[in-house]
C-alpha cells in the first residue's frame, strides 16, 4: 500500500513536471468531453424548444375523421353531445368548419381564413384571450355574428388593439356578412412568426359554426371531422374512446371509414425525429472523444520512449515490472481525470453560452456528465496500459543502452 | 573466503548465427565475500557484457550465475529486479539519475521500491548523501552539480540500502583527474568498510588500486592476479 502510495506520488510528480507536455496531452480529452456535454446539452434545448413551440401553436387536440368515400354517415350535433356525456372531463368537442375569404376593417381590407366551431374551439391555439371573452354556447345556438381574432389582426384592421365591439365585414364566396368583435386573443409566439414569415398578411378569425354555415352555405347539421380538446397526458386515450362513441352511434365498428388522429401521435413522431438527430449529435462528439483518446496515447508512447532511459535506471536500482505499469497507468488516469474534470466545467460552460445564446433551455443531464468523465478515465486507463506495458517489460540492459 | 559471487561456463553470444559475437565465451569466475576487484580489458573486449551479467541486467546465453549459491541467471524479470535491488548497488560511468528528481530522492529510489518506510528512508538517504560528502546538496537537481557530485550521489545511491556488492562500471570514465580521486578514496573506503567492490574499467590507473585484478579479452579471462602493487591504505 506504502509503494502503490509512492508510485502515484512519483505520477503526480511528473505530470507537475511536464507541465507542456500534461496540458497537450489534457487538450484532446477536454475537448472531447466539452463537445459530449454541450452536445447533448445542445441537444436537448433543442427537443425541448421545438416541442414545446409546437405544442404552443397547436393545443392539444385531436381529430376524428369520417372517410366520405366509405361510408354516407356523417357527424352530427348528437355525437358531440354524446362525447361530452361519456368523457366529462375533456375540455369540449367542436365540429371543424373552414373558409376563406377577406375581412375588411375601419382602416383595411386583409385576407383571412374562418374557423367555425363550437365554444370549446377556444382551446385550439394556447394563446388565451386576453381582450373581452370567447363566443358562448348560447352564441352558437343562437348563430350570433360574432368572432374572435387576434391582438395582430386588430392592430392590422383598425390600428388599435382596442377593438372590442367593433364589427368587421367579412366575405366569403361572394357574399358579405358583418360580425362583432368579442374577444381578442394573445400574440402568436416565434414559431408561428417564422412559419408564417414571407407569407402575405392573412387575418385568424374564429366565428361559431351556425353562423358561418347560415351566411355561407355550409352545412351545420352534419360534419366530416370532429376535433377533441383534452390535456395533453389524457388526449390520445380520450379520442380512442370518443371514436369508439361515434362507432357505436353509427354502427361503424370495426370499419375503416373512421380514422383518429392526436397531437400525442405527432408529438412521437417528433421525439424520433429529434431523438435521431441527438443520436448523430452524441456520436459526432464520442468520435471526438476517441480522437482525444488516441491523442492521449501518443503522448503516453512518445513519453515512454522519451523516458526509457529513466525506466532503465528505475529497472536497474530494483524498480519491478509492476511498479512501472502501476506509474505510467497512474501518469495516464490521472491526467485524463483532470481533463474530464476541466473538459465537463468547459462543457457546461459552452452549452450555457451557446444555449443562452440561441434561447434554449440549458438542459444538463447528470448522465452525459457523468458519462463522459468515466469514459475518459476508462480512455486514459485503455490507452495508457499499451506503452505502460510496453515501458514496463523492456529489459533494463535495452533501456539503459539508449 | 565465502564464496559471494559465482560464474560457471557462461556464454554470451549475440545475433545467433553466421555473424554471431561471442561477447563471453566460456567464462568462469568466482569472487569471494570481501573482494575488492577490478575487471580490465579493452573495448570490445567482453568486460561490459560481463559486467552486466554479474549485475543481473542481463542473461546469459549459456552457463550458470550462482549469487550467494543461489542460481539467479534464469529468475524471471520481477526477481532480478529484486535480487537488484537487495544485493548490488550500481555506479554507472554515466552516473544515470533521474534528472527531474532532487539528490535526495535519487537516493531514496531503490528504497522506495524495497518499501522502506519514509522516516526510515529519509534517514537512510541523508546518511549516505554524507557518508559521500553532500549533506548539503540533498535538495539539488544533477543539472544543478558537477560530475563529481553527481557521481558520488550515484554512490550514495549504491549504498543507500547496504547491499552487500559494489558495481561499477567505469565510474571514473567521465570525470577529471580529482573527482576520480575523491571517488576512487570513496570507493575504497566502502571496501574498507567491508563491502565487496567490483570494478570495470580499461584504464590500468584505476585497476592498479584494486587488490585482485583480472583482465579480459576477446571474451576470455587472461589472467587473474593478486595486485603486487596494492596498498592497503586510503
Amino acid at each position: 500500500m506504502g509503494k502503490i502510495t509512492e508510485y502515484l506520488k512519483s505520477a503526480i510528480k511528473q505530470i507537475i513536471g511536464n507541465g507542456y507536455r500534461t496540458i497537450m496531452t489534457m487538450l484532446g480529452i477536454v475537448i472531447g468531453i466539452a463537445a459530449v456535454i454541450a452536445v447533448v446539452s445542445l441537444g436537448n434545448g433543442m427537443s425541448a424548444y421545438v416541442k414545446n413551440s409546437l405544442n404552443d401553436l397547436a393545443g392539444n387536440y385531436g381529430i376524428i375523421s369520417i372517410n366520405t368515400a366509405k361510408t354516407a354517415e356523417r357527424f352530427t350535433r348528437d355525437d358531440m353531445e354524446k362525447i361530452e356525456e361519456v368523457l366529462p372531463n375533456i375540455k369540449g368537442v367542436s365540429p371543424n368548419l373552414s373558409a376563406y375569404g377577406n375581412v375588411k376593417g375601419r382602416k383595411k381590407t386583409v385576407s383571412t381564413s374562418i374557423n367555425g366551431g363550437s365554444p370549446a374551439l377556444e382551446y385550439s391555439y394556447s394563446n388565451g384571450i386576453v381582450k373581452g371573452s370567447y363566443f358562448t354556447q348560447q352564441q352558437v345556438d343562437s348563430g350570433s355574428r360574432v368572432c374572435v381574432m387576434l391582438l395582430d389582426d386588430a392592430k392590422e384592421l383598425f390600428g388599435t388593439e382596442d377593438a372590442i365591439g367593433f364589427d368587421v365585414d367579412i366575405t366569403v364566396w361572394g357574399k358579405t356578412s358583418t360580425y362583432t368583435i368579442v374577444g381578442l386573443r394573445d400574440h402568436m409566439n416565434d414559431m408561428y412568426q417564422f412559419l408564417m414569415a414571407g407569407q402575405d398578411y392573412s387575418a385568424q378569425i374564429e366565428v361559431p359554426y351556425t353562423a358561418l354555415g347560415a351566411d355561407y352555405d355550409i352545412g351545420t347539421e352534419n360534419f366530416e371531422q370532429l376535433v377533441l380538446f383534452d390535456e395533453q397526458d389524457t388526449l390520445a386515450e380520450s379520442v380512442e374512446r370518443a371514436k369508439d362513441v361515434v362507432a357505436n352511434a353509427h354502427n361503424l365498428r370495426g370499419s375503416s371509414a373512421l380514422t383518429a388522429q392526436s397531437m400525442a401521435d405527432f408529438s412521437d413522431q417528433l421525439d424520433q425525429i429529434l431523438g435521431y438527430a441527438s443520436k448523430f449529435l452524441i456520436l459526432v462528439s464520442v468520435i471526438s472523444l476517441i480522437v482525444g483518446g488516441i491523442g492521449v496515447m501518443n503522448i503516453m508512447l512518445v513519453s515512454v520512449t522519451e523516458r526509457t532511459r529513466e525506466i532503465g535506471i528505475r529497472k536497474s536500482i530494483g524498480a519491478s515490472t509492476g511498479a512501472i505499469m502501476t506509474q505510467f497507468l497512474a501518469e495516464a488516469a490521472i491526467l485524463t481525470f483532470l481533463g474530464g474534470i476541466v473538459g465537463i466545467i468547459l462543457g457546461i460552460l459552452a452549452a450555457y453560452v451557446i444555449c443562452s445564446a440561441i434561447g434554449f433551455d440549458v438542459i444538463i443531464t447528470p448522465t452525459s456528465v457523468v458519462g463522459a468523465a468515466v469514459f475518459s478515465v476508462m480512455i486514459g486507463l485503455f490507452f495508457g496500459i499499451y506503452p505502460a506495458r510496453k515501458a514496463a517489460t523492456m529489459k533494463p540492459i535495452d533501456a539503459l543502452r539508449l | 573466503m565465502k564464496k559471494l559471487v559465482e560464474i560457471k561456463d557462461v556464454c554470451k553470444i549475440y545475433n545467433p548465427g553466421e555473424n554471431e559475437v561471442r561477447a563471453l565465451n566460456h567464462v568462469s569466475l568466482t569472487i569471494g565475500e570481501g573482494e575488492f576487484v577490478a575487471i580490465i580489458g579493452q573495448s570490445g573486449s567482453g568486460k561490459s557484457t560481463l559486467m552486466n551479467m554479474l549485475g543481473c541486467l542481463d542473461t546469459p546465453t549459456s552457463g550458470k550465475y550462482f549469487l550467494h549459491g543461489q542460481d539467479v541467471s534464469h529468475m524471471t524479470d520481477d526477481e532480478q529486479s529484486d535480487i537488484r535491488n537487495r544485493e548490488i548497488g550500481f555506479i554507472f560511468q554515466g552516473f544515470n539519475l533521474i534528472p527531474s528528481l532532487t539528490a535526495l530522492e535519487n537516493v531514496e529510489l531503490p528504497l522506495i521500491y524495497r518499501g522502506v518506510g519514509k522516516k526510515e528512508r529519509d534517514r537512510l538517504a541523508s546518511a549516505a548523501l554524507k557518508s559521500v560528502g553532500l549533506a548539503k546538496r540533498m535538495t539539488h537537481k544533477p543539472n544543478e552539480m558537477s560530475g563529481g557530485q553527481q557521481q558520488r550521489v550515484a554512490i550514495a545511491r549504491a549504498i543507500a540500502q547496504a547491499p552487500p556488492i559494489l558495481l561499477a562500471d567505469e565510474p571514473t570514465g567521465n570525470l577529471d583527474t580529482a573527482s576520480t580521486k575523491e571517488i576512487i578514496t570513496i570507493i575504497k573506503r566502502l571496501y574498507h568498510e567491508g563491502r565487496t567492490v567490483i570494478i570495470i574499467t580499461h584504464d590500468p590507473g584505476i585497476a592498479s588500486q584494486a587488490k585482485r585484478i583480472i583482465t579480459i579479452s576477446d571474451g576470455m579471462i587472461k589472467s587473474d592476479i593478486i595486485n603486487p602493487e596494492y596498498k592497503d591504505e586510503i
